[in-house]
């Protein structure tokens, strides 16, 4: 469970009668934040991976074989289209495979992985990474905040899971949960409203006062980018090219 | 009642699935208030698990399509296959239209309130 959850009870979240009523079949989007977060780990001089979106999960979500996380005890992201699973990953030419017999490369192509995902704003920062559980032993824990204090940057929210199955063994699990999966108008529409940096503040707020807004002033042409506007450090709204 | 697989599933998925707007501790052990506002981009349009094609008005769609045109067109990202302009499918059984089934429900049969939350 991520740390949304903790100290949480009897937290539920309905699945929209009106989805389902028009999921029979019906066509979607990968999640936006999800896109976005791939663009920006890829982009320019980023990482190189090599991976895939799992969308066959949701394809007969009325099948009992398919569609289930590891536990099998819940519908997978990759259902809904908010999970990548990356199998390669590099920096330069030469690509690591993520295959668990050669687990200290397992463990290199994952710290490159933390490493970038800290380095990104934290609204583009998964809920949810899975890996081989063999990695405890790299890790000398399995406490998500101990794995977190050797990657600055990364966001409270994550939740780390271990997979004791084999599963995980040849790739790394990404997703977001519902309600981070990205709402267009938020990351496009002038109606953007919950940011509230000072823009003064280069670094990023602490998130501990859970007041802040979270994203680096000089992000923002970046992160907000939109198809006919961005915004400005200024917060005003001014034309631009397309992307 | 009898429920269908997918709502079978979707039950036990809700039950993993927190509130948000939670105080809890972060890494250095302080507490902070979260919202999915405060560390996300918001759940998708109309608040699906997924973002459905055909409610979204030219703009929304142009931002996943540019979206994609970028991962589809970046040498650093090799997919096992193309992003469709046209989405990909979510299929749940026909019996899920019927109302009856479309609710989640708790142990003594009554109807679950609709609740914020995320899944994990």
């Amino acid at each position: 469970m991520g740390r949304l959850g903790k100290g949480i009870k009897d937290g539920v979240r309905e699945i929209p009668k009106e989805f389902l009523e028009l999921a029979d079949p019906s066509s979607f989007y990968p999640s936006l934040a999800l896109l976005c977060m791939l663009v920006e780990l890829t982009e320019g001089s980023g990482l190189k991976i090599a991976g895939g979106f799992g969308f066959w999960r949701g394809q007969n979500l009325s099948d009992a074989s398919s569609g289930m996380t590891v536990k099998g005890d819940g519908v997978s992201d990759h259902a809904f289209g908010r999970g990548f699973d990356i199998d390669q990953i590099g920096e330069g030419q030469s690509l690591i495979k993520f295959d668990i017999s050669i687990p200290d490369d397992y463990y290199q192509g994952l710290d490159m992985l933390l490493a970038k995902i800290a380095t990104l704003p934290k609204f583009l920062q998964p809920d949810s990474i899975v890996f081989s559980s063999v990695m405890i032993t790299y890790f000398n824990t399995q406490d998500d905040d101990t794995i977190m204090k050797n990657y600055p940057g990364l966001g409270p929210h994550i939740d780390f899971g271990f997979d004791d199955t084999s599963i995980h063994n040849g790739h790394i699990h990404l997703s977001f949960g519902w309600t981070r999966a990205g709402h267009p108008d938020k990351l496009s529409a002038s109606s953007y409203t919950y940011q509230n940096y000072n823009t003064s503040d280069t670094t990023f707020p602490d998130m501990n006062t859970g007041t802040s807004g979270i994203y680096k002033p000089e992000n923002y042409s970046k992160y907000m980018y939109l198809d006919k506007y961005q915004y400005q450090s200024t917060l005003t709204l001014t034309r631009s090219t397309c992307r | 009642m009898h429920l269908g697989n997918f709502q079978l599933r979707a039950q036990s998925y809700a039950s993993q699935i927190a509130n948000v707007g939670s105080s809890d501790p972060g890494s250095d052990g302080a507490e902070y208030n979260l919202s999915a506002d405060d560390i996300g981009a918001g759940p998708n349009l109309s608040d699906y698990p997924a973002a459905y094609i055909n409610i979204m008005n030219i703009e929304q769609r142009q931002l996943y399509m540019k979206k994609i045109d970028l991962l589809n067109n970046n040498p650093n990202i090799n997919m096992d296959e193309k992003l469709d302009y046209d989405g990909f499918v979510i299929s749940a059984s026909s019996d899920l239209k019927k109302k009856e089934n479309s609710y989640l429900v708790n142990p003594d049969g009554t109807i679950r309130e609709r609740d914020k939350g995320r899944c994990s």
